[in-house]
């Protein structure tokens, strides 16, 4: 449908953008002589929300969720926005706590790990979530490569290889995140975030009109008629099960909004004030309920245009209706759409990986590099070391990209389920003194075997996700800090900390 | 950390209606409008008790203007 040539022009101008974005914010750090190297960030709201919410479109948006709701149904849809709307009630009984702390020790926090280590004090424990955190990132990272390798293919009717793609993506994604860093990723969120929301809706748009003259009703009733079990659990492909209800909103909740590594530092350590993360609290979950619905639209609108693709084909379903329908409506239109899915998934699917890889190379450079193997680089080497992570990261998940699992789904439901156990060690870190060390480690240890075991030995991955993980770390922190004792003195000066910041930021009315 | 009474009523109240949605056997399989009626009947409510209870929340914990006071502890 379009030919390669477009393809590749259309990705140069796409890296001249994120070259440019890295060049300004590069530039304004030196006029106004900030520094907090490639890993830090302190921004204002507007940044700090679409920043969050780019995050979490990634490939979802344009590939796994289409096709996940055209599998799931609208059950499947229901059960998103009943993990939407907790954000803001997790986020303020942590995220804002973490926000807290980290301003009240300078801003210093790097990894989703650090924050751990100021409450247990314990290099081992560092250690363990620096390899899951790191474990999360790369089937993550490589998820987005295959995506948009998946989109270029069939866009150019496979004129484009598909390894060739990946290696080129792979690319742009590494130098863009070398030379910008962290501050740059979260600016070319914010520039292309709203931008890309208002494509999705334009592909509604446009293919409900092809599709259906424009009436959503109508997609509706056709859908009605052929296919009820979209209005029903457990979905036209029964697996929105009472089980799955639960598990996988569960997982989303806790894995995917907050735990994640990219997305705990930008709910955690990203505002520039504790109003930046109240406004994160109120806008995110609005943004993201008018995202998600549109996706769930063009499920909708595909499955009510043909009901047979096979799985791996459904993530592919909006280029399937331009290349099946829109063209034969108006191929200017559908080439215009093509390029525009192809930017977009592009797109957010860069913004997500720019921002694992970024967090990633943080968990090299501090919680294994420097805290674990005690290698002390000179500050004045600092960027050099990172910029090298972030090459060897990048070219990593490059690697793993070429030879991808069926689903992009399941490698991001993977990355998800495998951070999940960490929560609760976050939560009892923060809200109870005799939580131990010992629990921490014993905790996270037996959460990420209960997750592996649900994925590769119980086969029950596509239902309980991480939830089994987390329950059983739950169990573990409580009876093993119950049997267990650690220096008063290692937890004293935490909850020290926890007291100065309240005073600090809020004059409590009650 | 310190969890005030409003916050604990915002905890309860929204936990038990994410379980009201996650009620095991509600809706039943396959029925299309009990699935819009169950979905009504707990995710608005989810949402609207999310909303308010933050804001309540909020009104209780008072930003302090901290424009103008040190960056915090020393560097960690």
């Amino acid at each position: 449908m379009l030919s390669s040539a477009t393809i590749w022009i259309t990705l140069a101008i796409y890296m001249c953008f994120l070259l440019g974005v890295a060049f300004y914010v590069t530039q304004k750090e030196k006029k106004q002589k900030v520094s907090g190297g490639l890993l830090k960030a302190s921004v204002a709201w507007p940044v700090l929300v679409m920043t969050y919410v780019a995050s979490l479109m990634s490939t979802w948006v344009f590939f796994a969720g289409p096709g996940a709701y055209y599998r799931g149904g609208m059950g499947y849809w229901l059960s998103e926005l009943s993990y939407i709307a907790l954000f803001p009630i997790i986020a303020h009984f942590t995220m804002n706590k973490v926000w807290m702390i980290n301003q009240q020790r300078g801003g210093n926090y790097v990894t989703p790990a650090d924050f751990y280590f100021e409450r247990f004090k314990s290099p081992a424990l560092r250690t363990i979530l620096g390899l899951i955190f790191l474990a999360a990132s790369f089937p993550y990272i490589s998820s987005v490569l295959v995506a948009i390798a998946q989109a270029a293919d069939f866009a150019t009717g496979g004129a484009i290889p598909y390894q060739t793609a990946v290696i080129v993506v792979g690319l742009i994604m590494t130098v863009f995140v070398c030379i910008g860093g962290v501050k740059s990723a979260a600016m070319a969120d914010t520039v292309q975030g709203l931008l890309f929301i208002g494509l999705l809706w334009f592909i509604v748009i446009a293919c409900l009109i092809v599709g259906f003259g424009g009436s959503l009703t109508t997609a509706v009733d056709t859908l009605w008629t052929n296919t009820p079990a979209f209005f029903s659990y457990p979905g036209p492909d029964g697996w929105v099960t009472n089980a799955s209800r639960l598990g996988y909103p569960l997982s989303c909740a806790i894995g995917w909004t907050i735990m994640l590594p990219h997305v705990f530092v930008r709910a955690g350590y990203f505002g520039d004030n504790l109003k930046s993360q109240r406004k994160l609290s109120y806008i995110a979950p609005l943004i993201q309920a008018v995202v998600w619905t549109g996706t769930m639209l063009i499920g909708l609108i595909g499955l009510a245009l043909v009901s047979n693709l096979t799985k791996g084909d459904t993530e592919m379903i909006i280029p399937f209706m331009i290349n099946n329908f829109v063209i034969a409506f108006n191929p200017t239109l559908a080439a215009f759409m093509m390029v525009g899915f192809f930017v977009g998934a592009t797109a957010v699917g860069l913004s997500t990986a720019n921002a694992f890889l970024t967090v990633a190379s943080g968990i090299v450079s501090s919680d294994l590099l420097k805290n674990t193997f005690h290698i002390n680089v000179p500050a004045e080497k600092e960027s050099l070391v990172n910029r090298i992570i972030i090459a060897v990261l990048g070219i990593g998940s490059l690697l793993i990209a070429i030879n991808p699992p069926e689903l992009i789904f399941t490698m991001i439901m993977f990355s998800i389920s495998i951070v999940m156990p960490l929560f609760p060690i976050l939560v009892f870190g923060l809200y109870w003194k005799k939580a131990t060390k010992q629990a921490a480690i014993a905790s996270t240890i037996v959460g990420t075997i209960l997750v592996l075991l649900t994925y590769f030995a119980w086969d029950l991955g596509g239902t309980w996700y991480g939830a089994i993980g987390l329950l059983g770390a739950t169990v573990t922190m409580v009876a093993v800090s119950l049997f267990t004792q650690q220096d008063e003195a290692d937890s004293k000066e935490f909850y020290e900390i926890c007291t100065r910041a309240n005073n600090r930021f809020y004059d409590v009315q009650e | 950390m310190r969890v005030t009474k409003t916050e604990k009523i915002w905890l309860i109240v929204v936990t038990v209606l994410y379980m009201l949605y996650n009620f095991p056997g509600l809706p039943a399989y396959n029925e299309s409008v009990p699935m819009l009626i169950h979905a009504a009947l707990t995710l608005i409510p989810l949402w609207a008790a999310v909303y308010i209870g933050m804001h309540k929340v909020y009104k209780v914990y008072r930003l302090r203007d901290t424009k103008d006071e040190s960056k915090g502890d020393i560097k960690c």
